[in-house]
């Protein structure tokens, strides 16, 4: 055997030595065996995938092994886990860290992973137990995954449903603001419209005073002679401070009613704002309109105006008397009686207390005049003329009374007319116009006041 | 019958070779020429092998581990496979056709032109310059070997995994290295040593009792590749359960 192929033989065993040694070391090395070590504990709960030799790593770097995993003596107690890991990676290593067991990958081994502790926090020494947290298994992951989705879905489900309610008591909020502003702003335009009706009226009023005023000043008229009586001229005064203040009143409060409008409508205004400015503003036209009414209701009853009021058409038949009344103080130059006789025999029947009633006869006997009657304005004045025979029996005024009662509360509740445009005259027996032509008649008489401008071809007097 | 009578004369041989092997004066000069013929000439068969077992197992595994997405395991998947069974058993096999043929043809071709008497007649212990020689140059060849289709496998794997991923060559080896344990490594090498073992002993038998002239000679080398192969595939599951019961998995 020459030294050729003893050289060959060398390198084989030695190659093949090499290669073999090279597997170990990189092994070894792996397995840490040729640096300083140090070895730490940790616990868990259950040790999934673990096994001796599984990798440990801190912040991701191979860092050592395991070396022992004790089992726990009771149920409730831990696995207890020892390690061998690299002196350089120490310092990184402190008490507060964490070791966790995790796995690379779906597929992967599983391996320890420590965190890196806080700088506040001191080294761990060799020996020392670090916190263990319990691996997460994919079962438990779709569980919680699962229970997570459920709890969304009903989360979901319950916002959907708390929407809905919110969004249908909003629009039934939003209706009802509708609602309200319309009806303020109705109310608002009415009351405006009313307030500059009433002003105009209470202006011309005044103008018209101060015509008569003057005339009386100049000394015409028997008036004039009166303006000596200090007393009467202290009056007058009263009475025109009065219809002032009354209609600077007005102004002001329509002037209140228009910026209460302008406040609702602007950009700052708020409800509240508007509805206690609404409030306000509607008590004081409350307290004006009764000033005004009282005020108007002085100077109806004064007798320097009395009949500038009569000729409008203002009437208080509390202060007329039955003479007066028959003798067509109503009705002046202007305005034309329309008067419809009805028996009442048609109309009345007596109960057997003495008690009268109205007939269903008398009933459609009414019907039929109004329905002659609703053709003229709504504002002409009706008054119910009530008449009784002394044949009769008993007081023939209170019958009268009675009888003008009843069918003025049966128009009031049929016709929906005005209380204060439709009122009674109770005259007893005595019937000057009566077409039974002896001056008397029993029953009533619906005497409708139309003015002469609105009067059109009606018979001045029927019988039904 | 016969076969009984075999089996225990194979396993007197057996028996006298390790004695033998142990037993002064050692035939040095003979054991290193027969593990150059052995070992060193076995070289690039084995090379080459490795190489080409070590491609294919990488494309198999990447096509496994990729349908999982795990294509950064195929490092440590080929390294295990190449390391634990793989390699072992593939160097076995081919160094049982190689050497086993090689030797049966050998001492059968000595045994009819009556060398091997002639050695006696000088004097020379023709076992012990013959078999024991050869038994333990395979006993050495195999683990050196079997390393060198480790390293040449993974190599083989490496040029596959960097001609798709361009992966760097130390950190393919490094990669591999991670699920690689000493109780992988060495139980798998040295148990090559009983499968060279068998493979120079059943090889040395078959040629050592072989008969009818040259045709005697072409059936010791059939019968030796074949008996070696089997008695070697029944061992390795003997050893693996072995390796197994001393480092289970």
């Amino acid at each position: 055997m020459n030294r050729m192929r003893s050289a060959l033989v060398g390198a084989f065993v030695l190659v093949g030595l090499l290669l073999f040694g090279t597997g170990l070391f990189l092994i070894g090395d792996r397995r840490l065996l040729f640096v300083e070590q140090f070895e730490i504990n940790s616990t868990f709960g259950k040790v999934t995938g673990l096994e001796v030799g599984t990798a440990v790593t801190v912040a991701g770097l191979a860092a050592g092994e395991v070396l022992e995993i004790t089992l726990p003596s009771r149920p409730s107690d831990r696995f207890h886990v020892r390690m061998r890991l690299r002196e350089d990676v120490r310092h990184l290593i402190r008490a507060d860290s964490t070791a966790g067991v995790q796995t690379d990958g779906i597929v992967g081994n599983a391996f320890i992973q420590i965190s890196v502790g806080t700088d506040a926090s001191p080294p761990v020494t060799a020996g020392d137990t670090i916190t263990g947290i319990d691996p997460i298994e994919f079962a438990d992951l779709i569980q919680e995954g699962r229970d997570t989705f459920r709890t969304v879905s009903q989360e979901i489900i319950d916002l959907q449903d708390d929407v809905s309610g919110a969004v249908a008591a909003l629009t039934e909020t939003v209706e009802t603001a509708n609602g309200v502003i319309e009806n303020v702003g109705q109310d608002l335009e009415t009351l405006t419209a009313t307030g500059s009706r009433i002003a105009t009226d209470v202006e011309g009023t005044i103008a018209d005073l101060r015509v008569t005023v003057n005339d009386v000043g100049n000394g015409q008229g028997s008036i004039g002679r009166l303006l000596t009586d200090d007393t009467l001229y202290e009056r007058l005064t009263g009475i025109g401070s009065e219809a002032q203040l009354a209609v600077r009143n007005l102004r002001e409060t329509t002037d209140r009613a228009r910026a209460a409008v302008e406040g609702f409508t602007g950009p700052n205004g708020t409800s509240q704002q508007i509805s206690q400015t609404l409030r306000n503003t509607l008590a004081e036209v409350q307290e004006v309109t009764s000033d005004l009414a009282e005020g108007t209701e002085a100077l109806k009853r004064n007798f320097l105006f009395r009949g500038f009021f009569r000729q409008r058409g203002f009437f208080d038949l509390d202060t007329i008397s039955t003479q007066a009344y028959q003798a067509g103080i109503l009705e002046g130059d202007d305005r034309t009686a329309l008067r419809v006789w009805v028996d009442a025999g048609v109309l009345f029947a007596v109960d057997p207390d003495g008690v009268q009633r109205l007939t269903e006869e008398g009933r459609r006997r009414i019907d039929s005049v109004m329905a002659d009657l609703v053709r003229y304005p709504r504002d002409s004045p009706l008054i119910v003329e009530g008449y009784a025979d002394a044949s009769e029996g008993g007081a023939p005024y209170l019958r009268s009374v009675d009888r003008a009662q009843l069918v003025r509360g049966y128009l009031l509740q049929r016709f929906r007319r005005q209380a204060t445009l439709t009122d009674i005259m109770a005259l007893g027996e005595s019937a000057p116009d009566s077409p039974r032509g002896d001056g008397r008649w029993s029953g009533v008489a619906l005497t409708l006041f139309v003015r002469n401008d609105a009067l059109g071809a009606f018979a001045n007097t029927s019988t039904r | 019958m016969h076969l009984l009578v075999v089996v225990g004369e194979a396993a007197r041989f057996a028996g006298r070779v390790i004695v033998e092997s142990v037993r002064p004066p050692y035939e040095f000069r003979e054991t290193l020429r027969q593990l150059f013929e052995l070992g060193c000439r076995s070289v690039p068969l084995i090379a080459a092998s490795g190489f080409a077992v070590g491609i294919v197992l990488s494309m198999h595994t990447r096509a496994s581990l990729a349908r999982f997405g795990a294509e950064a395991l195929i490092p440590a998947g080929l390294a295990i496979a190449l390391v634990r069974e793989t390699g072992p058993l593939t160097a076995g096999l081919l160094l049982s056709g190689r050497i086993g043929a090689g030797i049966g043809a050998e001492l059968g071709a000595m045994k009819v032109t009556e060398q091997i008497d002639a050695l006696e007649a000088t004097a020379v212990d023709s076992f012990r310059y013959l078999v024991v020689t050869r038994v333990i140059a395979c006993v050495i060849a195999l683990p050196l070997l079997t390393s060198l289709m480790n390293f040449t496998g993974m190599f083989g794997g490496y040029v596959a995994e960097t001609s798709i991923t361009g992966t760097p060559f130390q950190a393919y080896f490094r990669q591999a290295f991670t699920a690689i344990e000493f109780s992988d490594l060495i139980p798998a090498t040295l148990k090559t040593m009983v499968f060279g073992f068998i493979i120079a002993s059943v090889a040395s038998y078959l040629g050592i009792n072989t008969n009818s002239g040259t045709e005697g000679v072409g059936r010791a080398s059939t019968q030796s590749v074949v008996a070696s192969s089997i008695l070697l595939i029944a061992a390795n599951v003997l050893l693996v359960r072995i390796i197994f019961f001393f480092y289970p998995v």
